[in-house]
């Protein structure tokens, strides 16, 4: 064959692959659209008729006998969607609902489904089932190959207060290296009071500092008074690095390139979490500790300590609060006024007594912050 | 003369060499962003928007948007900004020194009232001449501030900004409703690497707008804004996708993009020195962590959307181009340290690499190619058949990848009308009379502009929003 033969072909080879292409793309997306229409308008009658069983269950048969085969599909969708803006007996209506029909049964199903996507919905799905079966094979997916089947069947024990245990959690979860991820986090907040003192366990053992950041986050988050002592405890280890900037700790947290085994030290980060949860958690016993941390070497722990004192409410953190509007970093300085500002009367006066001072740095922050507020310097 | 015969056959064996080794990089491109839209819309899928805004992960965010002469469009982007849905967010809007109706069409309309607020110069600007704000408006802030451009505006933003994130958005764009929620996704899943995150732009021309929002999406009817969209879909849809699954993603677009706030600082926020700062400010990122051994991610995201308005005559689509041809120069030539250097990775390899060969070496030998076909047809170097082969080559080509992206584009946007695709398809076919090469003309202007100096960004026409843009 001759060059421009050659190239001949191809040209029309391309021109036929093109205009398969177009064909096939023309085609597809009209079938699809119809099909899209006729969804959405299978799913809107069947919603106006789920809403009207819901209230009156006897009827439910008489639903039942009115669906198509393939409604199945469309009302797991739309439940799914409808659960988590509902709330209490509406809640527990709509779960009656989909029992009785078979689409828990259908979720079970589809969680054994090859397409790793199906599982996880199904997951999602059964995170508002309590039976005993429900959460056996939500734990069984916990094992799942594919990582966002495991964090979805984890959310969903998480959801229905049914995880078993929380350092099996971590071991499930810290495989999938999405344990820095803000959805890993999330699911170790709605872990409930129940979980308390296996996450203060956790802050205790033997865990990579990351996993014990998301302990102590989440110890914050579920408000539990408890867990105040063990923060507390983690607060003062020894051993943190004096002149350590968190970015320098990413750096070295085993995230460089040039070496990716060296050994991480969240120390910084943890300390930082342990605030953060302390802010949260606004605990008298916690006062001493972010007293301390208002002259920690690291600027982002005095932030939020800052925060976290006007949080506290108490006067004591006045003198330390009304050091760091001198702070070489600005929002140590920012964050410190507004903790004074927060703390009444005496805040703001030494905040005034600030605004006139003969330092620039504090006489900035101070003021512009009074006038950002509303009050006459 | 056989000198001369010889200089011909090199130049046009160049100009063969550019095009094949550019064809099999789209190519590649196209296979790469396949399979990333492939994986990524079941990840997609599985973000559910109301649990984004429910569950307290989504962080806060810092709109910016840098106003210069927009009073046409202000106030309902503005407003359609407000209404956008996530849980934590403010607007700031940068008034840079317009010389109409901007500050005052915002006053009156918004009710503002001059207010303080404490902020640190962490990046430089322009003198601020004062903030506003309105209690019927608490996320918004106004800052009025001297004229310095659009880098210069939008480190003023980044100054007042209190929140870890910030988003660029420009003043005549729009965004849906749950675009900011798309764009975070990654920031999400990653929120100790994720330095930066691109959305996707597309053509406003011919879509209902109605309070601020695109109601029915539409493609234009105008044949410059159409030629538009489809080289909008390859651009995103192909090679932003693969740029950025190869992790040499450079450009994330002035008009749409989440950056994280210390990031920005650390790198000295936006450049005053280049008309292209969206690939400024990403190239100065790629640069800052790979000379600090520092891993870090950016993305783009496909089915977060900001709708702009592409320009409808030749002189506004003209001065963009260009503008943009000199970004990329004035980018390219600030960092040409980069340029080839495995030490900065893939973006210094892939990324600048292409740039430096088929966005300012390429369109010079295509067009000097261009120039020298007839007297190569005179001098016997090429054929009538040859040129006819190689003419047909080219063009199917063209249509094929055009026709590719559309793939692509059904795979995102899972309501485009029948009707629309095939008017695409059309388009696709019809941009290879005239608009390629009046592009490749452009670009040329730009990298002369850039060798002689011009600076500046050239009036862009602005259209209010109406019930339908375009029509």
């Amino acid at each position: 064959m001759g060059f421009y033969t050659l190239i001949h072909w191809v040209s029309l080879g391309l021109a036929g692959a093109t205009l398969a292409i177009l064909s096939v793309v023309v085609v597809r997306q009209s079938f699809r659209n119809r099909r899209t229409k006729r969804d959405a308008a299978r799913r809107q009658s069947l919603m106006a008729l789920a809403l009207e069983y819901i209230e009156e269950p006897e009827f439910l048969p008489a639903f039942k006998a009115q669906l198509k085969p393939e409604d199945q599909r469309l009302l797991v969708e739309l439940f799914a969607e409808l659960l988590p803006k509902v709330r209490g007996d509406y809640a527990e209506k709509v779960v009656h609902l989909m029992r009785e029909m078979g689409l828990r049964d259908r979720c079970l199903a589809q969680l054994h489904s090859p397409k790793w996507w199906k599982r996880a919905d199904a997951a999602a799905v059964l995170g508002w089932f309590k039976e005993p079966q429900v959460v056996a094979a939500l734990e069984r997916a916990l094992d799942d190959p594919q990582v966002v089947v495991r964090l979805e069947s984890a959310r969903a024990l998480a959801q229905l207060k049914a995880v078993q245990s929380v350092a099996g959690l971590v071991a499930r979860l810290a495989v999938v290296d999405a344990t820095h991820s803000l959805g890993v986090q999330e699911i170790f907040r709605s872990l409930g009071p129940g979980a308390v003192t296996e996450l203060m366990g956790v802050l205790e053992s033997d865990v990579p500092e990351h996993v014990k950041i998301l302990a102590a986050d989440a110890l914050g988050h579920i408000g539990d008074p408890r867990a105040v002592p063990a923060l507390l405890k983690l607060f003062h280890t020894p051993g943190r690095a004096e002149s350590d900037t968190i970015q320098e700790h990413k750096a070295r947290r085993g995230r460089a390139y040039a070496d990716r085994s060296q050994p991480a030290n969240a120390s910084v980060a943890l300390r930082l979490a342990v605030v953060k949860a302390l802010s949260v958690l606004v605990d008298p016993r916690a006062l001493n500790a972010i007293l301390a941390a208002l002259e920690d070497p690291i600027w982002e722990v005095r932030a939020q300590a800052a925060h976290c004192a006007s949080q506290l409410g108490s006067e004591a953190a006045i003198p330390k609060l009304e050091t760091l509007l001198h702070d070489e970093h600005w929002w140590v300085r920012f964050h410190a006024a507004e903790a004074l500002f927060k703390l009444g009367e005496a805040g703001v006066q030494a905040l005034l007594k600030a605004a006139r001072s003969t330092s620039a740095r504090a006489a900035d922050i101070a003021g512009g912050l009074l006038r950002e507020k509303g009050v006459a310097v | 003369m056989s000198l001369l015969w010889a200089i011909v056959k090199f130049l046009n064996g160049c100009v063969l060499a550019l095009l094949l080794v550019q064809s099999v990089i789209y190519l590649w491109q196209l296979v790469v962003a396949f399979l990333e839209l492939r994986h990524h819309r079941r990840h997609a899928s599985r973000a559910d928007p109301w649990w984004m805004l429910t569950s307290g992960v989504a962080l806060p965010i810092s709109i910016l948007v840098p106003a210069h002469n927009e009073e046409e469009t202000i106030v309902e982007n503005v407003r359609s900004m407000l209404a956008l849905h996530y849980p934590d967010f403010e607007v700031i809007v940068v008034n840079d020194g317009s010389k109409d109706r901007t500050l005052a069409v915002l006053i009156e309309a918004l009710g503002l009232l001059k207010i303080e607020r404490v902020w640190h110069a962490d990046v430089p600007h322009q003198e601020i001449r004062g903030l506003y704000g309105s209690p019927r408006h608490p996320r918004l802030l106004v800052v009025d501030k001297v004229n310095g451009g659009k880098s210069d505006a939008l480190n003023a933003g980044i100054n007042l900004s209190r929140f870890p994130l910030f988003c660029a958005v420009d003043a005549d764009s729009l965004l849906d409703h749950d675009s900011l929620l798309q764009v975070m996704r990654p920031f999400i899943e990653e929120p100790e690497e994720m330095v930066a995150v691109g959305g996707r732009i597309c053509v406003v021309n011919g879509c209902t707008v109605r309070a601020g929002q695109v109601t029915d999406v539409a493609l234009p009817t105008r044949p410059l804004p159409l030629l538009q969209s489809i080289e909008y879909i390859r651009a995103f849809l192909i090679a932003r996708l693969a740029w950025s699954r190869l992790d040499a993603m450079l450009i994330i677009s002035g008009a749409f993009g989440l950056f994280k706030r210390s990031a920005a600082v650390k790198v000295g926020g936006y450049s005053h020195d280049t008309v292209g700062e969206d690939m400024e400010i990403v190239v100065k990122l790629h640069r800052h962590f790979r000379e600090r051994n520092v891993q870090y991610q950016m993305r783009f995201v496909a089915d977060s959307v900001c709708w702009t308005q592409a320009p409808e005559t030749l002189g506004v689509l003209r001065r963009q181009r260009t503008r943009w041809q000199r970004g990329m120069m004035q980018s390219l030539a600030k960092h040409r340290a980069m340029v080839f250097n495995p030490k900065y990775g893939p973006a210094g390899t892939l990324g600048m690499g292409y740039f430096f060969l088929f966005d300012i070496v390429g369109p010079v030998i295509e067009f000097t190619g261009l120039l020298l076909i007839p007297l190569s047809f005179y001098m016997g170097v090429i054929t009538t058949d040859f040129f006819l082969a190689w003419l047909a080559l080219t063009f199917t080509y063209g249509v094929f990848l055009s026709a590719s992206s559309l793939l692509l584009e059904m795979m995102v946007t899972r309501s485009t009308r029948a009707r629309d695709l095939a008017l695409l398809t059309m388009s696709s076919v019809l941009e290879n009379f005239g608009y390629r090469q009046l592009n490749n003309l452009w670009r040329l202007e730009g990298i002369w502009q850039f060798l002689t100096g011009k600076q500046g960004w050239g009036a862009m026409q602005r259209t209010k929003f109406r019930k339908s843009v375009g029509q």
